[in-house]
């Protein structure tokens, strides 16, 4: 499982790359050039659209997360030259927030969810195992 | 046939030192281990001239363990190289504090060098270190670490050193990022930790029953119930591993 989610990577790389005096721009094509996943596809369709002067806006719009569309808007005002540290500052401490809530939920279920193949294979795997051979001899006694 | 094995045993013996060298050139563990496991493997060696009388056990006994360890240097290497991602948290607040102290960034940096307890993590740093101070002198065409993990610590401080100003700031910036990756990597590294420990007893309980199974019952008169019980402890295994992989996030 990885570290971290992909925007508040993302999210952490630029403001890193902000404080060293990098341009929004410059921070976001080194991400993009390295990033992979679904995030990393969304990232760079999204510049393209940007610098092309096409409706990224409608892009942004149908991104299913709210803090992914909170993160692109962000960047299309640094784009534009607005500052937007305080922006990105604020928008981590939710995004954290959000993280965290997440990995809770998925540590919450997974014991459950691990008791299904448990219940569904692993233990029929072991009573085949303790009685296969006992039920085995037993038939081929009461056959003969 | 004495002759035979005796060369052969000097033959491993030398292949081993080898081995043993170079580990210890990378400070890859530590030296009290490195001299336990000449030592364990110099006691094979004379078991298996003394308890054996086939030279193919004596070939086993001479040749397998240094080849073991040397494929191990692999898994070695994989464990340094996390011991590195997780040393450079505590580097970073030493270099913080001293530098609010009044040191400058590069002596701090020398100095939490020397503080670090860790042989691999001290001669890497050292690397490090040497590629920041001589960043603007072309040594080489490749100085430095093009990539990787040092790569990324290598421009940072890279970057800290040129710009003498605000230096503390952007120190704490990295340290910020690098409590919140770390606070995630724990914290999903729990649900992988919970799974494994859960896969390997339950993997252990089933390859014992199944060793007393096949000893007490017979394989060649119970095998398709054999194939069939591994078949589904196998996939039962296969999706718990795909359930604790990686977490598919929302956010």
């Amino acid at each position: 499982m990885e570290g971290l989610a992909p925007p508040l990577l993302c999210l952490l790389e630029v403001r890193l790359s902000l404080e060293n005096g990098r341009s929004v721009n410059q921070a976001l094509a080194e991400f993009s050039s390295e990033a992979r996943g679904e995030f990393g596809d969304s990232l760079r369709e999204w510049r393209i659209l940007y610098e092309k002067g096409l409706s990224s806006q409608d892009f942004i719009v149908r991104q299913k997360s709210p803090y992914r569309r909170a993160l692109l808007g962000l960047f299309e005002r640094g784009l534009r030259g607005e500052p937007i540290l305080t922006g990105l500052n604020d928008l981590e401490k939710e995004l954290v927030e959000a993280c965290r809530n997440q990995v809770e939920l998925h540590l919450r279920r997974l014991p459950i969810l691990g008791l299904i193949p448990l219940m569904l294979l692993q233990a029929p795997a072991f009573l085949l195992l303790l009685f296969g051979p006992i039920l085995g001899d037993l038939l081929g006694r009461l056959a003969g | 046939m004495i002759v035979i094995g005796l060369l052969s045993s000097v033959f491993g013996l030398m292949f081993m030192i080898r081995t043993i060298r170079e580990w210890q050139d990378q400070a890859l563990i530590s030296k009290g281990v490195l001299t336990k496991i000449g030592t364990v493997y110099f006691a094979m060696l004379i078991a298996s001239h003394l308890v054996f009388d086939s030279l193919v056990w004596i070939f086993v006994g001479a040749f397998i363990p240094p080849f073991g360890l040397s494929q191990a240097e692999l898994f070695i290497h994989s464990r340094c190289r996390k011991k590195l991602c997780h040393g450079f948290f505590p580097l970073i607040q030493e270099i913080i504090l001293l530098m609010k102290m009044g040191t400058g960034f590069r002596s701090a940096f020398h100095r939490a060098i020397g503080q670090s307890e860790d042989p691999y993590f001290r001669i890497k740093l050292s690397e490090l270190m040497q590629s920041v101070v001589f960043s603007q002198q072309a040594i080489g065409s490749q100085q430095g670490f093009p990539s990787g993990i040092l790569g990324f610590w290598c421009r940072e401080f890279q970057k800290i050193d040129q710009q003498g100003h605000r230096a503390v700031e952007r120190l704490e910036n990295l340290r910020r990022k690098l409590q919140i990756e770390n606070d995630f990597r724990r914290r999903s590294g729990q649900v992988l930790a919970q799974l494994h420990l859960q896969s390997i007893l339950l993997s252990t309980l089933y390859v014992m029953l199944l060793m007393f199974v096949i000893l007490q019952f017979g394989f060649l008169e119970n095998w398709r119930m054999i194939l069939l019980s591994f078949t589904l402890f196998f996939s039962g295994a296969l999706v718990s591993y795909l359930l604790g992989g990686k977490i598919r996030w929302k956010v």
